[in-house]
């Protein structure tokens, strides 16, 4: 049996933290999981505190790629094969995790990203989001080949190795397309998984216009710089990680 | 350039040197960061003692006013200190990062073990 974390990067989920938590801890009793509080203003550290859930919590805000990334620390210190990462805010279903994590047991990817453009079911985001995700999706494509469609989701799982790499560099804010570049210059397989993306039922999303024009500019640079700076890996054998 | 500014600009340059010790004294500045404006200070009280410096670069450079090489020099320096800046607070930002979450997951691993002791001890 494989060692999964599923790690939940929170930041003001107060609305939805416990709901998330309690269906994994309810129907997925088989993954481990971990809260990443980011220094949450609301009453998010209150709830995990008092529900005794596995958290930690972060005693200043670091974004979303430093949650994660104290997320991806902690599996590599507890050793778990796979890490997961799912949102805090109820939009992924953890019952594709299995669909998710399913490649990487077999060996043919090293990291998989959940797609809802694949099969086009469920919440398919606005218009613009759709517009940048399809510009990002280009330019990852340029800078390394790999074809992601959703390339800002962060319904992912990556591999022991790859959550090693992680631990030790990750991009502070708007990780998630800077990960895939990363990840496949370094030589690990990237894969697209089908999944079905819900809309967020409670709280605040963080996007806003003058937000996804620093997103627009920064992440494509951020892309580029990431290609320039990195001398591009063999295509690592995707280990087949032993049952 | 007239006795009476000259004399204003060297002490100025030694208002900026006595300042930039007092704060070096008092251990409120990085000695390893503060080299540079210390040196910037010596260039700026060299100029100022001895002004046909500026004459010579103007004419070096083909500048018409040396008011204005003083300012794209000063310009260019200030530029260079502020780029340093940039990588010095990148450089820590990294570190701040790695020092929160290892802290963070610290704090989770002792608040464990608070947790098991007390169940240890009211078993005792």
């Amino acid at each position: 049996m494989k060692r999964v974390l599923i790690i939940i990067p929170a930041y003001n989920e107060e609305a939805n933290i416990e709901r998330v938590v309690e269906n994994l801890k309810d129907n997925f009793p088989q993954y481990d999981y971990i809260v990443v509080n980011d220094c949450s203003r609301d009453s998010t550290e209150q709830i995990l505190k008092a529900k005794g859930y596995n958290y930690i919590s972060l005693p200043a805000n670091l974004g979303i790629g430093g949650a994660v990334q104290s997320g991806y620390i902690y599996a590599t210190q507890n050793n778990y094969d796979i890490a997961i990462q799912i949102d805090g805010d109820g939009q992924h279903d953890p019952a594709y995790i299995e669909k998710l994590i399913e490649p990487i047991i077999n060996g043919e990817a090293d990291m998989t990203i959940g797609s809802r453009f694949i099969e086009k079911k469920g919440f398919q985001t606005s218009f613009m989001r759709r517009f940048g995700i399809k510009l990002i999706r280009m330019v990852i494509r340029l800078c390394c080949g790999t074809k992601v469609t959703d390339t800002t989701s962060g319904f992912r799982a990556t591999s022991r190795e790859l959550t090693a790499m992680f631990a030790k560099d990750y991009a502070f804010d708007y990780p998630e397309p800077e990960a895939i570049v990363a990840a496949s210059l370094n030589g690990f397989k990237v894969k697209d998984v089908a999944v079905e993306m819900k809309e967020r039922d409670g709280g605040v999303s963080s996007i806003n216009a003058l937000r996804s024009m620093y997103y627009m500019i920064k992440v494509p640079l951020a892309l580029i710089f990431l290609r320039l700076g990195t001398r591009r890996k063999k295509l690592k054998k995707a280990k087949k990680e032993g049952k | 350039m007239s006795l009476p500014l000259q004399i204003f600009l060297i002490v100025c340059v030694l208002v900026f040197f006595l300042m930039i010790l007092r704060y070096l004294i008092k251990r409120k500045l990085n000695l390893k960061y503060t080299l540079i404006w210390l040196a910037a200070a010596l260039v700026m009280l060299v100029i100022a003692i001895f002004p046909q410096i500026i004459n010579f670069l103007c004419s070096l450079i083909g500048i018409q006013t040396p008011a204005n090489a003083v300012f794209f020099f000063a310009i260019i320096f200030l530029f260079c200190i502020v780029m340093m800046l940039t990588a010095i607070v990148s450089h820590m930002n990294i570190r701040v990062y790695r020092n929160t979450q290892m802290q963070a997951i610290l704090e989770k691993r002792v608040r464990e073990l608070e947790k098991k002791l007390e169940e240890y001890e009211s078993k005792e």
